[in-house]
C-alpha cells in the first residue's frame, strides 16, 4: 500500500475513534436535561450528576482523538489541513467554542454547590453537545459532496453554500446517530430511573436514526459513492436495524455495539466515497487528492513509525480505562456533592478575620 | 475573534473565582485513604470516592 | 483592521491566554505527584491533605488549559493556511507526535487519577499522576520543537517545485539547538511558576493560622503548610537556577541565530564596535523607531557580555542588520512596499525587561520564605504573607512577557531565516495568513 493511502486510512481511523467515542459523549450531553429530570431539585441534581458521571472519567481522553486527527492531518496532508480548516472556518469556530464551554462545564459544574451555578453549566453542556453533533455531520457531508475550491485549493464557496440540503441531512444524520448512541450508552452505564428513561428514548431514537441515516447513506452512495462502499451502506443499515431490535428488547450491550458499528460504517462510507480525493472540488481539476495534498515521503515514513507504534498502545490503555470504570453507576453510590458554597462558609477552625485575600491581625 | 475573546474573558473570571475560593478553603482537615488495600469490606454499594 | 491584523490578534489572544494556564499545569503536576509520593511512602496524612488541596487547584487550571489547547491546534489551519501549506511537512510532525505521545496519555490517565482513588491500588494510582506529570512535560517538548523550528529552521530544505519547506531530518528538527535551550528554559520557568504558587499559597495559610494563636491552628500551620512552603521553596530554588542558566544559554544562541531580535531587545540603534551596553531604562518617542530612543541608565559592555562573554565584543545594531537583510532578502515585497526587517522595538525591549523583572519577585519570595521557616520555624510575618500574595501573579506575567518577547521579536518573520545556512527556508508573517479572497496565494 502507498504511504499516502496508509495515512488516509490512519486519519479515517482517528476520526472513527473520535466519532464513536465522543459520539456517545455528545449524546449523553444532549440528553442531560431530558433524562436528568426529577420531582424535586435534589433528585434532579442527583440524576443529572449520574448522567454526567457516566462519561466523567473518559470524555477528556475521547476528545484527544479529535486533536490527534487534526495533528495527523497537518503532518501527513498539510494542504488538506490548510484548505479544510480555513475553508470551514465558521462551522469549526462554532464547534471549538462549543467544545470549550462543554469541557470546562464537566470539570467546573460540581466544584460549587449552588443551583444557579449548576444550571449555567448544564446549559453549556447541552449547547456544547448539540452544536457539534449537528455540525460534524454538516462538515463531513460537504466533504463527501465536494466544495468550491480554486486552483490554489482555497475554499471560495462561502458559509451559506455549506448549508445545502445534502449537508443538512448529514447534520441530522450525525445528530440522530449520536442521540441513539448516547441513549444506549446511558442505558448500559446507569441503573434505576435514568436507565429506564434512556432506554425508553433509545427506542424511537433508533428508528429515527435508521430512517434519517439510512436515507442520507443511500443518497451519498448513489450520488458520490463507488462500488465497494455499498458494503459500508449495507453494514450501516444492518447495524441500525440491530440497534432498533436490541433497543426494543432492552439489550443495552448489543444496542451499543450495533450503534458503534453503524458509526464506523458511516465513517467508512464517508472516507471511502472521497478516496482518492481528500477534499473533492466541484471542479475536479482543483480537487485535493491523497497525492497532491500529502507531505513528502520522508515525513510520511517517520510519522508512520510513530503512528504504528503508538496507536495500539493508546488503544490498550484507553481500553483499560473502560475496564477500570466498567461498573454501572447507581444514584445511591454517588457521593454527596463536594462543591463549596459560593460564599465562604464559617468553618469552625478558621479565623474570622482575613477572608478576602489579605491577612490582618 | 470577538466570540473567542468574550468566552475567554468569562472563563478567566470563573477560573479566578474558583482558584480563589478553593485557595481560601485550604487543605482538608480530614482525609481518608480510599485505596482498595485500605478497605476491609467489599461493599458493592459503597459510594464512589469521587464524582463530578 | 485587515485579515492579517485580525489573524494576528486572534492568534496572540489565544496563545497568551492559553499560556496563563500552561506553566502552572506543567509545574504543578509534578509537585502534586511528589506530594502524593510522599504520602504513599511516609503514610502521613499531611501529604494526602496537600495532594488533595493542590490537586484541586491543578484540575481547575487544567480544564481551561486543555480546551484552549484545542483551539491552538486548529488555528494554524483556520487563519494561517498559507503558513500551514508552507511548513506543514515539517511543522505538522511534532504536533501529531505531541497528540499521540503526550495528549492521549495526560487526558486518559488524568481521568483515572481523578476518579480512580478507590479503584486502583495506591502505587498504581500514584503512577497515574506521574504519567500525567511526565506527559505534560513531554508535550511541552514537542510543541517547543515546532516553535524552535520557526525561530531557527533546521533539518529542512526549500523545494522550489512545491514551493514549501520539506523535512530532511527529523533528528535535526528534534535536536535543534534552539529547542534544547528553549525546552529547559520553558520547563524551569513553569516549575518556578508552580513553585511560587505553592509557596505563596502555603505561606499565606501558614501565616494566617499562626496568627490565630490557637493550638490546633498552629499545629496545622506547622504540620501541613510549613512542609508545603519548604517543598515550594526547594522547587523554586532549583527551578530558578535553571531558569537563569538556560535563559543565558538561550540568549547567547539567539545573538547568533536571531541577531535582529536581540538587537531590538536592547534597542541597539548605533554601531558598537567596542562593546554594547545593557540599558536598564530607555525611552523612545511615539514613532517607535531608532531615532527616538534615549538611554537613561545603562551598564557599559553588559550586552556584549551576555552575547559573547566579552565586554568589548561588537554587536550589530538594528540599522546595520536592516541593511544586511535588505541585501539578502530584498528591500521591497511583492507589491513594491519597503520591508522593515526589525520587530516592534518598544514591545521587544520592554517585554524582555519585564520577563526578567517580574521573575525577580519569585526570587525574593524564595529567599524570604526559606529564611522565615529555617530550623523548624513557623512564621507569622505579615510581610511574608503579603509578598506571597504579590508573587502569585508575577511569574505568570514573566512567562507571558517571555513569550511575547520570543514571538514579537521574531517579526516580521513567522519562520525566521537561519543565518548559518538554511536561509532559503523563511516566511514573512504577512505571507502566512489565510487567503480569504481568491487568487494570489503563493506561499512566499
Amino acid at each position: 500500500m502507498e504511504l499516502t493511502t496508509l495515512w488516509f486510512v490512519i486519519i479515517a481511523v482517528l476520526w472513527t475513534g473520535y466519532l464513536v467515542l465522543e459520539g456517545f459523549d455528545f449524546g449523553v450531553g444532549m440528553l442531560l436535561p431530558i433524562v436528568g429530570r426529577g420531582s424535586d431539585a435534589k433528585e434532579r441534581d442527583r440524576n443529572r450528576r449520574l448522567v454526567i458521571n457516566t462519561i466523567g472519567p473518559v470524555w477528556d481522553g475521547n476528545e484527544v482523538w479529535l486533536i490527534t486527527a487534526g495533528g495527523a492531518t497537518f503532518a501527513a496532508f498539510p494542504e488538506w489541513y490548510a484548505s479544510l480548516f480555513s475553508g470551514f472556518y465558521l462551522p469549526l469556530l462554532l464547534i471549538l467554542l462549543a467544545l470549550i464551554v462543554r469541557g470546562v462545564a464537566f470539570e467546573y459544574r460540581g466544584k460549587v454547590s449552588d443551583p444557579g451555578w449548576a444550571r449555567w453549566w448544564d446549559r453549556a453542556i447541552v449547547v456544547g453537545s448539540w452544536l457539534p453533533a449537528i455540525l460534524w455531520g454538516v462538515a463531513f457531508a460537504n466533504l463527501v459532496r465536494g466544495v468550491d475550491l480554486d486552483a490554489q485549493h482555497n475554499y471560495v464557496g462561502g458559509f451559506w453554500a455549506l448549508l445545502n440540503p445534502f449537508a443538512l441531512l448529514g447534520g441530522l444524520t450525525t445528530l440522530a446517530l449520536f442521540l441513539t448512541h448516547g441513549a444506549v450508552f446511558l442505558g448500559l452505564k446507569s441503573t434505576g430511573v435514568v436507565r429506564e428513561r434512556a432506554m425508553r428514548l433509545a427506542k424511537p431514537f433508533s428508528v429515527g436514526a435508521l430512517v434519517v441515516a439510512g436515507a442520507w447513506a443511500v443518497w451519498a452512495q448513489v450520488a458520490y459513492g463507488t462500488g465497494w462502499t455499498w458494503a459500508a451502506v449495507t453494514v450501516a443499515a444492518a447495524a441500525l436495524l440491530g440497534v432498533v431490535a436490541a433497543a426494543w428488547r432492552e439489550r443495552e450491550g448489543w444496542a451499543f455495539t450495533f450503534s458503534a458499528v453503524a458509526i464506523v460504517a458511516a465513517v467508512v462510507l464517508i472516507f471511502g466515497s472521497m478516496y482518492p480525493d481528500v477534499m473533492p472540488a466541484t471542479d475536479p481539476a482543483h480537487s485535493l487528492t491523497v497525492t497532491n495534498a500529502s507531505s513528502t515521503h520522508y515525513t510520511l515514513v517517520i510519522m508512520s513509525w510513530v503512528a504504528v507504534v503508538l496507536t495500539p498502545v493508546v488503544l490498550l490503555y484507553q481500553g483499560w480505562t473502560y475496564w477500570v470504570f466498567r461498573k454501572r453507576l447507581t444514584a445511591s453510590a454517588l457521593p454527596d456533592p463536594i462543591g463549596l458554597s459560593l460564599r465562604r462558609s464559617a468553618r469552625p477552625a478558621a479565623p474570622a478575620a482575613a477572608d478576602d485575600g489579605t491577612a490582618r491581625p | 475573534m470577538i466570540a473567542f475573546t468574550v468566552v475567554y474573558g468569562v472563563l478567566a473570571v470563573v477560573w479566578y473565582r474558583l482558584m480563589h475560593r478553593y485557595t481560601i478553603e485550604g487543605a482538608p482537615d480530614e482525609v481518608h485513604d480510599d485505596s482498595p488495600e485500605a478497605r476491609s469490606d467489599d461493599d458493592a454499594d459503597r459510594p464512589l470516592s469521587f464524582a463530578y | 483592521m485587515d485579515v492579517l491584523d485580525l489573524a494576528r490578534w486572534q492568534f496572540a489572544i489565544t496563545t497568551v491566554y492559553h499560556f496563563i494556564f500552561v506553566p502552572l499545569t506543567i509545574g504543578l503536576g509534578p509537585i502534586v505527584a511528589i506530594m502524593q509520593t510522599a504520602w504513599v511512602i511516609t503514610k502521613k496524612d499531611r501529604w494526602l491533605k496537600l495532594t488533595k488541596f493542590f490537586g484541586k487547584l491543578f484540575l481547575i487550571n487544567f480544564a481551561i488549559g486543555v480546551v484552549t489547547g484545542i483551539v491552538q491546534e486548529f488555528q494554524f489551519g483556520m487563519t494561517w493556511s498559507a503558513y500551514s501549506r508552507f511548513v506543514g511537512d515539517v511543522f505538522g510532525a511534532p504536533l501529531a507526535m505531541e497528540a499521540l505521545a503526550a495528549f492521549f496519555v495526560e487526558s486518559t490517565f488524568l481521568g483515572l487519577w481523578i476518579f480512580g482513588w478507590d479503584k486502583l491500588n495506591k502505587k498504581l494510582h500514584l503512577a497515574m499522576i506521574w504519567l500525567v506529570a511526565i506527559s505534560t512535560n513531554l508535550s511541552a517538548f514537542f510543541i517547543l520543537a515546532a516553535n524552535s523550528w520557526m525561530q531557527h529552521p533546521v533539518g529542512t530544505t526549500y523545494n522550489p517545485e512545491t514551493g514549501r519547506a520539506e523535512m530532511t531530518s527529523i533528528g535535526d528538527v528534534l535536536g535543534n539547538s534552539t529547542l534544547w535551550a528553549a525546552f529547559p528554559h520553558t520547563v524551569t520557568a513553569s516549575f518556578l511558576t508552580a513553585g511560587t504558587v505553592v509557596t505563596a499559597i502555603a505561606t499565606w495559610w501558614m501565616v494566617r493560622l499562626a496568627r490565630t494563636k490557637k493550638a490546633d491552628d498552629l499545629e496545622k500551620a506547622r504540620n501541613v503548610y510549613r512542609p508545603a512552603v519548604r517543598l515550594g521553596v526547594l522547587v523554586m530554588v532549583v527551578a530558578g537556577a535553571g531558569v537563569i542558566y538556560s535563559g543565558d544559554v538561550q540568549g547567547q544562541l539567539m545573538f547568533q541565530q536571531q541577531p535582529m531580535k536581540m538587537a531590538s531587545a536592547e534597542a541597539l540603534c548605533e554601531p558598537s564596535p567596542n562593546g554594547a551596553a545593557f540599558s536598564i531604562l530607555s525611552i523612545g518617542d511615539l514613532n517607535n523607531d531608532c531615532e527616538g530612543v534615549t538611554r537613561l541608565i545603562s551598564i557599559p559592555g553588559a550586552t556584549s557580555f551576555l552575547a559573547d562573554r566579552s565586554f568589548t565584543a561588537p554587536i550589530k545594531s538594528v540599522p546595520e542588520l536592516q541593511a544586511e537583510y535588505e541585501q539578502k532578502f530584498g528591500d521591497t515585497d511583492a507589491d513594491g512596499h519597503p520591508i522593515d526587517y526589525s520587530p516592534n522595538l518598544a514591545l521587544t525591549y520592554w517585554s524582555f525587561r519585564l520577563m526578567i523583572g517580574w521573575a525577580a519577585f519569585s526570587l525574593a519570595l524564595a529567599v524570604f520564605a526559606f529564611w522565615a521557616t529555617r530550623k523548624g520555624r513557623v512564621s507569622d510575618s505579615l510581610w511574608l504573607s503579603r509578598l506571597g500574595l504579590v508573587s502569585l501573579a508575577t511569574p505568570f506575567l514573566a512567562c507571558s512577557f517571555g513569550w511575547i518577547f520570543t514571538e514579537a521579536g521574531r517579526q516580521p518573520w513567522v519562520v525566521a531565516p537561519n543565518p548559518t545556512g538554511l536561509d532559503d527556508v523563511r516566511l514573512l508573517t504577512a505571507r502566512g495568513v489565510s487567503d480569504i479572497s481568491p487568487g494570489s496565494c503563493s506561499p512566499r
